[in-house]
């Protein structure tokens, strides 16, 4: 996994729902993780394609669970 | 990664940027102006929320929102126990799209079978009535501007290219629709169109939709899309609440006409039909439509006047002409001191001036001298001049006045008042006999129906003959007309020269004993200043409130930077101050109506009825 994409998520994450960035691991989850409701799930998807310049499809939204799920699926995207 | 805080959000901020804003302002708004907003839509809005709230918090406001559950159109608007009805919000959205209100008509139309099409349409047809009925109704019942979507164009239709050309055309019925809305707009002042389907299509039906967001998030927008729709509701919801700028002030070389006249002559500037000159008369045309919308037009230029005049006087290829100018400074001073000059003319703050020029040096020096002026700064590219001058979100209006469309005439006819005026200025005789000379007659009158709009709007704009400064909205003045403690009153000024319109208002309470009435607002549009009119509106308005019991008059004076013109109006109508009651220095009349004022040059009635 390249380098720093969790700090990468965890910040834009921590931007859209207010958590420290500190308390998002890779396990944080909606319901989990304060701030973290379903609005907050679309403005990350959102936040995450404009960052990174990649398109997720709805199949593969529907199967983010938690921040190491989306850190896994942008890391497949992008090949590293 | 993301910007500071501090910087501005623009409408290709990212996601992150406005979501992170809008949760730091819905902490702490700060001194931002509330405005409260209830939407009701045809699909899910949240998402829209962050993007809006930020964007009208660089405009000053910070908006609560209400949002009704989507799909709930029509209860939310007719029931009296909804969450949107009992909001009673400054502004109502109204979002909806065909494909939501209209899901079985639509199909029946995609069947192509001949009857079931003629039905369908006759459907969807009904369903827009009920939805302008309910607007309506809405409209009626709250104090507040609705405004409504027009219904967006899909991004793909079933019959593709033949869809233009078909009876059971998708985007024809979609237009019809349109059409009804602006039906239904036309005859309520208070409900407004939003034109959603001109936004999307300015964006681009294949960035502004994302047909993942309807299925993840119920929302068929794509964040550009939501950005944009964002954009241009708070173009709209600012125009509503803030006040619109009153004049634009103008550079001449380059920036009215090609070239320097200076230096390259006036057969050697390029102001005309066709080449580059075009692009130039197009931007004088489009300072010409605002002008109509009454957006006066003022110079600020270093040049040669009579160079300058000769252009506006004699060029064939002018559009602009030396009458449509309120005030011009053509020298050599700085143009922050001419915009000051300007202002101190025209009796404007200069707050409402817009400064258009195409030299950077000038825009940064009047935008460091004075800050609160707004500056538009002309792209290299005159062609573009039209779409900047557009896109300055102080210019937008959602109202338009009888007063706004004469307002340019009617500075016009001020200039040669104030000329007949300076040359009786020295002799108090002479000034006298101007006075008598004007035949100035005042109509005072309770604020009807259709004033309202106006009186908000001078409750927004008058700074200077202004006791108090309270700002009003539409929604406010409708909710004291309905209060019987309140009177209402509107003031219209008439002289041998013109028409003024209506340009002053007193608001006075009755205070708990009965025979005490407070003065809460009264101001003057300083373009009726000097003449005594003031003095025979408070005449009037002191024999109506006797009429109704009044013993004593109460008014307090809010002193702010601007109203200095308006500080003596009290003590110098038979008012006495009290002791300092920390909210503005209080006064107090009695007996009423105590000794006769100098404004027997002034012809007053209080019209009985409203207009």
């Amino acid at each position: 996994m390249k380098d720093g994409l969790h700090e990468r998520l965890a910040a834009l994450l921590g931007d859209v729902c207010g958590a420290p960035v500190s308390s998002l691991g890779p396990d944080a989850a909606p319901g989990k993780t304060p701030g973290w409701d379903s609005v907050a799930t679309l403005g990350f998807i959102a936040a995450v394609e404009d960052e990174l310049g990649i398109s997720i499809t709805t199949a593969e939204a529907m199967t983010i669970k938690t921040l190491g799920d989306m850190a896994r699926l942008v890391a497949a995207k992008t090949g590293s | 990664m993301t910007a500071p805080t501090a910087d501005r959000l623009t409408v290709e901020s990212s996601p992150a940027a406005f979501l992170r804003r809008w949760r730091e302002l819905s902490a702490a708004p700060g001194a931002l102006r509330p405005v409260s907003i209830a939407i009701t839509a045809s699909f899910t809005v949240d998402t829209l929320l962050p993007y809006l709230g930020c964007l009208l918090a660089q405009r000053g406001l910070y908006a609560s929102f209400t949002v009704a559950p989507f799909g709930q159109i029509y209860q939310s608007l007719l029931d009296p126990g909804s969450e949107v009805r009992a909001a009673e919000a400054d502004v109502t959205l109204v979002l909806a799209r065909l494909e939501d209100l209209c899901a079985r008509p639509l199909a029946d139309l995609a069947t192509l079978e001949p009857v079931r099409v003629g039905e369908a349409r006759a459907d969807v047809h009904a369903e827009i009535e009920r939805l302008c009925g309910a607007v309506a109704s809405f409209e009626a019942a709250t104090t507040g501007t609705v405004l409504v979507g027009t219904l967006p164009a899909p991004p793909t239709t079933p019959l593709g290219v033949l869809d233009a050309s078909h009876p059971a055309s998708r985007i024809q019925i979609g237009r019809e629709c349109n059409l009804a809305l602006w039906n239904a707009a036309q005859q309520r002042r208070r409900l407004r169109l939003i034109d959603v389907d001109q936004v999307i299509a300015e964006l681009g039906a294949a960035r502004a939709w994302d047909a993942r967001m309807a299925v993840l998030a119920g929302c068929p927008l794509s964040t550009a899309g939501l950005r944009h729709l964002a954009d241009h509701l708070t173009r709209a919801i600012a125009a509503l609440v803030l006040p619109a700028a009153k004049v634009v002030v103008l550079d001449l070389d380059n920036t009215l006409w090609g070239g320097i006249v200076g230096e390259d002559g006036p057969g050697g500037i390029a102001i005309g039909p066709s080449g580059l000159g075009a692009a130039f008369a197009a931007f004088q045309d489009a300072l010409l439509a605002l002008r109509a919308q009454g957006v006066l037009l003022a110079i600020a230029s270093k040049n040669n006047e009579a160079d300058a005049f000769e252009i506006f006087d004699h060029h064939p290829g002018m559009r602009i002409r030396r009458d449509h100018l309120a005030a011009h400074r053509i020298s050599w001073q700085p143009k922050s001191e001419s915009l000051r000059e300007l202002a101190g003319e025209l009796s404007l703050g200069v707050d409402s001036f817009v400064f258009v020029d195409d030299s950077p040096t000038e825009c940064a020096e009047v935008a460091s001298v004075l800050p609160e002026v707004t500056v538009l700064q002309l792209p290299p590219e005159p062609a573009r001049y039209v779409e900047a001058l557009r896109a300055v979100p102080q210019l937008d209006r959602m109202t338009l006045t009888d007063e706004d469309r004469m307002r340019a005439a009617a500075y016009a006819a001020e200039k040669i008042r104030t000329a007949a005026r300076a040359a009786a200025e020295s002799d108090p005789d002479a000034l006298r006999a101007h006075l008598r000379s004007l035949a100035l007659v005042v109509h005072v009158r309770r604020i009807g129906d259709a004033e309202v709009a106006r009186a908000a709007q001078l409750t927004q704009k008058t700074n200077q003959f202004n006791l108090t400064t309270v700002r009003r909205s539409e929604a406010d003045i409708e909710a004291m007309r309905r209060d019987p403690a309140w009177r209402l009153y509107a003031l219209d000024v008439t002289d041998r020269f013109g028409d003024y319109g209506t340009t002053g208002l007193v608001f006075a309470r009755r205070v708990d004993d009965g025979a005490t009435w407070d003065l809460d607002t009264v101001l003057l549009s300083c373009r009726v200043l000097g003449r005594g009119v003031e003095s025979a509106l408070l005449r009037v308005v002191t024999a109506d409130l006797i009429a109704a019991g009044a013993r004593r008059l109460t008014g307090r004076l809010i002193a702010t930077k601007k109203n200095a013109p308006v500080r003596d109006f009290l003590p110098r109508h038979g008012f006495v101050a009290l002791a300092g009651d920390g909210s503005g220095e209080a006064f107090v009349k009695e007996p009423l109506p105590g000794a006769p004022f100098d404004d027997e040059h002034v012809t007053a009635h209080l019209d009985h009825g409203e207009r």
